[in-house]
C-alpha cells in the first residue's frame, strides 16, 4: 500500500464528486427528502377517525353517549345525518371510514338496563386502518359501559365492583408514537439505500468511459484503488449518518437514549457494509445503469420489507423469517432501537454488532477478490 | 443552376450553426453528374453536417442548395425519396438475413412490387453477396456488411449517392472491392458524394474539396491539389541512422519540418535546390558518403497541413472549439 | 537489446483467436507499427503487452518482465495509451498530469521540471487549468501521451493514437514521438492509416490474429513490387487466403 497513491484517488474522486454538484446535492438531500417523506406521512397512528353518525333517538342519554367520541382524539365526528342513503354516501365517497346507527329505543333501552344495539358500519377497505378504528370503538363504548355500570351499582349503594385494576406502565415508548420507532429505522434505510448507490457507480464509471483501462496499466495495487474509492464515500455517507441523527433529534424529536458514540461507530460499521456492497456491484456490472440497479434491488427493498423496519418479522412466513437473517439491516435497526429508545448498549447488542462487523469484512473481500487489473 | 441537368448537387453560401458554433461556413461547390466528389477532413470539420443538409436531415441556418434539382430548404423529402444514402453506422437489421434486409429497404423504399424480386437479385449479383443471402446479417465480416448497406442504399437506383465515411472499420482489401464499386457506379452515370478523413483513401476521388472548421480551404483533383496547390516541397533523404540525423537536420537553415518515414527523412523546404546543397555540405562535411537526396511528390496529407497552416495565419483561428 | 518478446503468444475469446501464436521482436528505441484492419487483433495484441489481458497461452517479455507472471512489475517500466486516451474528463489537464504523477509516485521536485518539459513540447501550456473534456480531439490525445510519459517509461504502448485526430495535430503528435527516440525509448503503436505505418521503422501487418509479414516498410514495398504499403499489404493478405 502507497499512501501518495491511494491520496491520489482521494483527491481525483473528490474532485469529481464537486464538479458533479448534482450528484453531490443528491446524495446530501436525500437523506433529508427521504426523511421527511417517510417521517411525515408515513405513520402507523391512526387518529382522527372520520366517524358519520345517525342519531335516530335523540335523547340526553344518546348525546351523553356521542360526546363520548365526540371528545376522544381518535375520532372526527363528520357529519349528523338521518338516513341509510346519505351514511352510504359518506362512506362511498370516503368522506367518513365509520357510520353508527343508534336506534330510536336506545335510551329506552338503557334505561330498563337492558342492552342497547348500536349498528355500526366500517369501511373495510385499508383493513389495517378499520382494524384498529374498530378496537377504540370497542374501547370508548367499554368505558361506557364501565360507567354505566357504576353508576347504576353506586345507585345501589354497592361500592367498586370491578374486581381487577388494570393499571399500565408503557416503557420505551411512552406515547405509543409509530414515528418514535419508524425515525431509527429510516436512518437504517437510508444509509444502506445511499452508501450502495453511491459507490455502485465509482468503478463501473471507470470502466464506462475508458479510464480503468488506463488506471489498470499503471503499477498502481488493487487495494489502493478500492481504499481510494471506498474513504470519500465514507465521508459523505457519515455526513449523511450525521444528517439523519441530527433530523430525528431536532425535527422529529425522537427520544435519544443510549451513547451517541457507540451510535455513530455502529452505524460506521453498517455505512462499510453499504459501501462495499455498492462497490462489489460496480466492480461486477462494469457499467453504472446496471450496477445502480443491482445496489438498489438489493438494498432498498430488503431494508424496507424484511427487516422489521415497517412489517414486524415475527408476522412473516417461516422461509421469509430466515431469510431476514441474511439483511444486515435487520441487526442494524435492532441496534438503533435499542440505543435510541431503550438505551441499551454493547454489553446487550454485542451480537448484532458482530454480525454488522462480519458483514462489512465479508463485502470488503468479496470486492477486493473480485477486482481484478485485468480486462475480461 | 437548379436548371442544369449537368449538375447534381449546388450548393451557394451554404452555412449551419448550432448556437454560437459555426459547424459549416457559407460553402460553394458543384457536383457534376457521374462524379465521385470527395468530402476530405478531420472529424469535427463540417463533413457529417454538410451530407445531412443536403439529404434532407438536416436543414441550413442559411444559404441554398440543390440536390438532383431539387431545394434541400423546401423539399427535404422528394431528395430524401431520390438518393441512397449511406451512414457509416451501416443501419442494417443484424437479426435479419442479407435477404431480409434488402426486402426491407425495398418496401421503405416503395420499389414496385413487381420490380422488387429482380432488383434483388440485381443487387446480390452486383455486391457479391450470393453466397451468404440466408445468413443473419449480424455474422457478416465488416466488409460484407458495408457492401450490403450500400446495396440497401441504392436499392431504388437512385441517382446521386451519399456516403458518409464508408470504409470506417474496413480492412484494407475489402476497402480496395468497395471503391471498385463506387468506382462501376460512377461509370454507368451515377453521381457519388463521399466524406472521409483517410487520406490515402481520397485519392480515389474525381475531385476532392477539402475541409477544415466549416470551410473549404481547397478543391481540385488529387493530383492538382499534390502539385499545385503547396507552395514548399518535400525532399526524401536516406541515409543510415536517420533517427539521429532526424534532429540534425533541424538546424539546417530553411527546412520547415522533419519526419521519419521508415528508414528515410522527409522534410518540407521553401527553396529545394538551396537547401539540398546545404544538405549535402552538412553530410559532406561529417564524412557520410551513403545517401541519396531526391525531390519527391507531396502526400494529399503534407497538402493539406500546408493548406491549412496558411488558411489560419490568414484567418487567425485557434485550433480548439 | 531486445525490449519485446513474445512467443506463441496466443488469446482466445471464446470460439474466436484474437492473436495467434504471435511471434515478435522488437529492439529498443525502435519505433515499431502493428498495422491492421479493425479487428484484426492490434488492440489485444497491445493490451496482453500492457500487461492488462492474460493471455491464453504463450509467453511475452517487456523490457525483461514476464507479462503475465510479472504483469505488476512490468507496468513500473511501461506507459500504455488506450484508445480513448483515459483522460479524466472532469478533471482540468495539469490535474489529470498530476493524477497520474501521484500514481507513478514521481516526486515533487522532479515532477515539476517534467510536467513543464511535456507541457511545453504538447503545445498545451495555455490550457492548464482547462477541462479535458473541452480539449478538442488532438489536444486530449497530447495530454493522453503526455499523462503517459509523465513517469519516463521505457516503453510505449499507444492504441490507434491517431483516430480521428486532425493532420495538423498528428504531425505535431509524431514530432514529439521523434523526441522520446532520441531518448531510447521503445515506441509501439497501431494504426489501421496505411500511410501512417509509414513513419515506422518496421511494421507488423496483423490479419485475423495472424502476424503476416514484419519488416522495414521499404523491404515489404520492395519485396511486392509496389509503391505504397496500402497495396504491398492488399497483395500479402489475398495471398494469405
Amino acid at each position: 500500500m502507497n499512501l501518495n497513491r491511494i491520496r491520489a484517488i482521494i483527491k481525483k474522486e473528490f474532485i469529481q464528486i464537486i464538479r458533479d454538484y448534482r450528484s453531490l446535492a443528491l446524495a446530501l438531500i436525500n437523506p433529508v427528502i427521504l426523511l421527511c417523506m417517510f417521517g411525515f406521512a408515513l405513520s402507523l397512528d391512526v387518529n382522527n377517525v372520520p366517524l358519520a353518525i345517525w342519531n335516530q333517538d335523540k335523547s340526553q342519554i344518546s348525546t351523553d353517549f356521542i360526546m363520548n367520541f365526540e371528545n376522544s382524539r381518535y375520532f372526527n365526528v363528520v357529519g349528523y345525518l338521518d338516513s341509510y342513503d346519505k351514511l352510504q354516501n359518506y362512506i362511498d365517497r370516503k368522506k367518513a371510514v365509520m357510520a353508527m346507527i343508534i336506534p330510536k329505543d336506545f335510551s329506552k333501552f338503557i334505561q330498563s338496563n337492558q342492552s342497547a344495539p348500536v349498528q355500526l358500519l366500517v369501511d373495510g377497505s385499508d383493513a389495517n386502518t378499520a382494524t384498529i378504528a374498530m378496537g377504540y370503538v370497542n374501547a370508548v363504548v367499554a368505558g361506557y359501559n364501565v360507567k354505566l355500570i357504576e353508576d347504576s351499582t353506586s345507585k345501589l349503594g354497592i361500592q367498586n365492583l370491578s374486581p381487577i385494576d388494570l393499571r399500565p406502565r408503557v416503557w420505551f415508548n411512552e406515547d405509543f408514537k409509530s414515528r418514535n420507532y419508524i425515525i431509527p429505522g429510516i436512518i437504517a434505510m437510508i444509509i444502506m439505500m445511499i452508501a450502495a448507490q453511491l459507490s455502485s457507480l465509482t468503478i463501473a464509471r471507470e470502466w464506462e468511459r475508458g479510464t480503468m483501462e488506463q488506471l489498470i496499466s499503471t503499477p498502481i495495487r488493487r487495494g489502493e484503488i478500492i481504499l481510494g474509492k471506498f474513504i470519500p464515500y465514507f465521508i459523505i455517507g457519515f455526513f449523511d449518518v450525521l444528517i439523519a441523527i441530527s433530523m430525528g433529534q431536532f425535527v422529529f424529536h425522537v427520544p435519544f437514549r443510549g451513547n451517541l458514540v457507540l451510535l455513530l461507530i455502529v452505524s460506521s460499521i453498517f455505512l462499510t457494509g453499504g459501501l462495499a456492497q455498492g462497490i462489489y456491484f460496480s466492480i461486477v456490472a462494469k457499467n453504472q445503469r446496471l450496477a445502480t440497479q443491482m445496489a438498489v434491488l438489493t438494498t432498498f427493498l430488503p431494508t424496507f420489507i424484511l427487516s422489521g423496519f415497517v412489517f414486524p418479522i415475527y408476522n412473516m412466513p417461516k422461509v421469509i423469517q430466515i431469510i431476514t437473517y441474511v439483511v444486515p439491516a435487520r441487526y442494524f435497526i435492532t441496534i438503533l432501537r435499542g440505543i435510541y429508545l431503550k438505551g441499551v448498549g454493547l454489553n446487550i447488542l454485542w451480537i448484532q454488532i458482530l454480525f454488522l462487523l462480519l458483514f462489512a469484512l465479508f463485502m470488503i473481500t468479496l470486492a477486493g477478490r473480485k477486482f481484478k487489473k485485468k480486462i475480461t | 443552376m437548379a436548371t442544369d441537368n449537368n449538375i447534381a448537387v449546388s450548393v451557394k453560401d451554404l452555412e449551419k450553426k448550432f448556437g454560437s458554433f459555426i459547424a459549416v461556413n457559407r460553402i460553394n461547390f458543384d457536383v457534376k453528374r457521374g462524379e465521385i466528389f470527395g468530402f476530405l477532413g478531420p472529424n469535427g470539420a463540417g463533413k457529417s453536417t454538410t451530407i445531412k443538409m443536403l439529404c434532407g436531415i438536416l436543414t441550413p441556418t442559411a444559404g441554398s442548395g440543390y440536390v438532383d434539382g431539387y431545394d434541400i430548404n423546401r423539399e427535404q423529402e422528394l431528395i430524401k425519396q431520390n438518393i441512397g444514402y449511406m451512414s457509416q453506422k451501416f443501419s442494417l437489421y443484424d437479426d435479419l438475413t442479407v435477404e431480409e434486409n434488402i426486402d426491407f429497404y425495398s418496401g421503405i423504399y416503395k420499389v414496385p412490387p413487381k420490380r422488387q424480386r429482380e432488383r434483388k437479385e440485381e443487387i446480390i449479383s452486383m455486391i457479391g453477396i450470393e453466397e451468404f443471402k440466408s445468413m443473419f446479417t449480424g455474422i457478416l465480416s465488416g466488409g460484407l456488411k458495408q457492401r450490403l448497406a450500400l446495396g440497401c442504399a441504392i436499392i431504388h437506383e437512385p441517382k446521386i449517392i451519399f456516403l458518409d465515411e464508408p470504409t470506417a472499420g474496413v480492412d484494407p482489401i475489402a476497402r480496395n472491392n468497395f471503391w471498385k464499386l463506387i468506382k462501376e457506379m460512377a461509370n454507368k452515370g451515377i453521381t457519388i458524394f463521399v466524406t472521409t478523413h483517410y487520406m490515402d483513401e481520397a485519392e480515389n476521388c474525381d475531385r476532392l474539396a477539402l475541409i477544415y472548421q466549416g470551410s473549404i480551404i481547397a478543391m481540385d483533383t488529387p493530383i492538382n491539389l499534390k502539385t499545385q496547390c503547396m507552395k514548399e516541397k518535400v525532399l526524401k533523404i536516406s541515409v543510415s541512422n536517420a533517427e539521429e540525423w532526424l534532429y540534425k537536420l533541424d538546424k539546417v537553415e530553411g527546412i520547415k519540418e522533419s519526419a521519419l518515414f521508415g528508414t528515410a527523412i522527409h522534410t518540407i523546404v521553401d527553396d529545394a535546390v538551396k537547401v539540398k546543397q546545404s544538405i549535402k555540405k552538412l553530410f559532406q562535411e561529417t564524412d557520410i558518403k551513403d545517401f541519396t537526396i531526391e525531390s519527391i511528390q507531396a502526400s494529399l496529407e503534407d497538402v493539406f497541413i500546408s493548406l491549412i497552416e496558411s488558411h489560419e495565419k490568414v484567418g487567425g483561428m485557434c485550433e480548439l472549439k | 537489446m531486445i525490449t519485446v518478446k513474445t512467443q506463441n503468444l496466443t488469446r482466445k475469446f471464446a470460439s474466436l483467436i484474437a492473436v495467434n501464436n504471435l511471434n515478435l521482436e522488437i529492439e529498443e528505441g525502435e519505433i515499431f507499427g502493428l498495422v491492421g484492419p479493425d479487428g484484426a487483433g492490434k488492440t489485444t495484441t497491445m493490451r496482453l503487452l500492457a500487461g492488462i489481458l492474460e493471455p491464453t497461452s504463450g509467453e511475452g517479455w517487456v523490457y525483461g518482465k514476464h507479462i503475465s507472471k510479472e504483469s505488476e512489475a512490468l507496468k513500473d517500466n511501461i506507459a500504455y495509451m488506450s484508445q480513448r486516451f483515459g483522460l479524466y474528463e472532469d478533471l482540468t489537464v495539469m490535474e489529470n498530469l498530476n493524477f497520474y504523477a501521484d500514481i507513478y509516485n514521481v516526486s515533487l521536485k522532479e515532477r515539476t521540471q517534467r510536467i513543464e518539459r511535456l507541457m511545453s513540447f504538447s503545445g498545451l501550456s495555455p490550457f492548464t487549468n482547462r477541462l479535458a473534456r473541452y480539449l478538442s480531439g488532438g489536444m486530449k490525445q497530447k495530454l493522453g501521451l503526455a499523462c503517459a510519459l509523465i513517469h519516463t517509461p521505457k516503453v510505449l504502448f499507444l492504441d490507434e493514437p491517431t483516430n480521428g485526430v486532425d493532420p495538423v495535430s498528428r504531425r505535431d503528435f509524431w514530432q514529439i514521438l521523434y523526441q522520446l527516440l532520441k531518448e531510447k525509448v521503445t515506441i509501439i503503436f497501431s494504426t489501421s492509416y496505411l500511410d501512417e505505418a509509414e513513419r515506422c521503422k518496421r511494421v507488423g501487418l496483423i490479419h485475423k490474429g495472424q502476424l503476416l509479414k514484419c519488416d522495414v516498410p521499404a523491404n515489404i514495398k520492395r519485396e511486392r513490387n509496389v509503391d505504397t504499403l496500402e497495396a504491398a499489404f492488399i497483395s500479402i493478405i489475398n495471398e494469405s487466403h
